[in-house]
């Protein structure tokens, strides 16, 4: 009790359910693209988000990422009933590494922005060129100290 | 990976039952939680371990510089009141700390040891860079002088510096008590080069008047630092059948002997004392090594 790494297990186990929860309610605005997650997928994609947030050295206290990512990403020409859990379960992932791996260089937004943009472009709906070529590009851009704004110009990301 | 740390204001084994662990859980991740969700504002919403510790420590300081009750104060449910009014604590304490050091500026003696120098110079980054709100427990400025009796390192933030500069205006007053050619003169009979060396610059001035207190002359010889090679002879007969613990009292009777000699204040005489327990080990080793001059230096001049 008296250690602070005892302290802040407690609270990934109540952040779980908002997680769940939250990713549930999406369902009333993405149903109008044909997309909807059944409770089951969205308690995988909280339970994921644990382990992507344990794997990447992060925490969080609110449910998560993955409201946001879904709204971005629900009218990509890419998605459909087959792959969206999928795509969501590995972008949640890169997001976390991303954010972790470019120490808080950019804002959620400006990530979720970049991802969705090469998701939509140069990926062609492929999540894998997402995170191998266009997040190390961004790792690249971010080490030499651009702003995110000077490479979404850049088609081939 | 993050090391396992004890919360910082709460002793390693206190007492709670497991309706207070709760409590006090449920309290300090509510605050934790708020301390981060202020951090990242609305740029993030999730944070590195690392830096949630970082907050966690900075706010669990913070509330153990204000606890009347200790870590009881930690069931209290407003947590969130008293880590604000322990901010405006540290803000005030800054501002009154700030004033120390500028007193401690206008009287540090004037010596050519970089370390000194430069250390109470880097202060100033401290008051530049302390960040009460989200790093209160840090020291953002490099301490590179040693103290003569180090301060502990379980103090923290704001509590380090003023520690740190209380000690450092002691010793400081101590040398400032003798003639700088005298003082510089011991320095560099004892070290090479004194203005590069990283060495206590108080500690062998105290030795060296130590000597002629404990010899019970005046005022006038205790100031000239010098020390005779008859002197050391006399402190072989004082010392040679003492026993470490007698030693430690003749040491402790002639440090305030001295330090009433030169007129300090009581706190300053009281860390000249605890200095003087420390200096009874090596004395009763170097008495047996036939080595107290080694110990009891004086000046060149």
């Amino acid at each position: 009790m008296n250690n602070l790494t005892d302290l802040f297990k407690a609270e990934s186990i109540s952040t779980y359910e908002t997680a769940k929860s939250e990713i549930i309610a999406c369902n009333e605005y993405t149903s109008r693209y044909g997309l909807a997650l059944t409770e089951t997928q969205a308690a995988e994609l909280a339970r994921m988000r644990c382990e992507a947030l344990k794997a990447s050295g992060r925490a969080e206290f609110s449910g998560g990422i993955l409201p946001k990512i879904i709204y971005a990403l629900c009218d990509s020409p890419y998605i459909d009933k087959q792959n969206y859990q999928t795509v969501l379960a590995d972008l949640q992932d890169a997001f976390y590494f991303c954010k972790s791996d470019l120490r808080d260089a950019y804002t959620d937004d400006e990530i979720i922005e970049f991802m969705v943009k090469s998701f939509n472009g140069a990926a062609q709906g492929s999540a894998d060129y997402v995170i191998d070529t266009s997040l190390d590009k961004l790792r690249q851009y971010a080490q030499s100290g651009g702003k995110l704004s000077g490479l979404g110009e850049d088609t081939t990301v | 990976m993050i090391k396992s740390e004890t919360i910082p204001g709460l002793p390693e084994k206190a007492e709670f039952s497991y309706e207070e662990k709760c409590r006090i859980t449920e309290n300090l991740m509510r605050l934790i939680k708020n301390q981060t969700e202020r951090y990242n504002g609305i740029d993030s919403s999730s944070i590195s371990a690392e830096k949630l510790h970082e907050l966690a420590k900075s706010a669990l300081y913070t509330l153990s510089t204000v606890s009347d009750d200790g870590p009881k104060s930690l069931l209290k449910n407003d947590l969130e009141e008293m880590l604000v009014y322990g901010q405006n604590v540290l803000n005030k304490k800054c501002r009154m700390l700030k004033s120390k050091w500028s007193v401690l500026k206008s009287r540090m003696p004037k010596t050519e040891n970089v370390y000194y120098n430069d250390t109470v110079k880097n202060i100033s980054i401290f008051f530049k860079n302390y960040d009460v709100y989200y790093a209160a427990h840090e020291i953002p400025c490099s301490i590179d002088y040693p103290l003569m009796r180090p301060v502990s390192e379980q103090l923290l933030g704001v509590s380090y510096i003023d520690e740190y500069i209380r000690t450092l205006s002691i010793e400081s007053a101590f040398i400032n008590r003798f003639e700088k050619n005298r003082v510089t003169g011991l320095y560099n009979r004892l070290f090479d080069d004194y203005a590069e060396t990283p060495a206590n610059l108080c500690e062998p001035v105290f030795t060296a008047a130590l000597a002629p207190a404990v010899l019970r002359k005046s005022k006038d010889e205790i100031t000239t630092l010098i020390i005779e090679k008859e002197d050391i002879n006399r402190l072989y007969g004082i010392f040679a059948e003492k026993s470490k613990k007698q030693i430690e009292t003749e040491l402790e009777k002639s440090t305030k002997l001295l330090c009433n000699a030169l007129d300090m204040q009581n706190n300053s005489a009281n860390y000249f004392v605890k200095a003087a327990r420390h200096l009874a080990a090596r004395v009763y080793t170097a008495v047996r090594c036939e080595s107290l001059d080694n110990i009891f230096v004086g000046t060149s001049l």
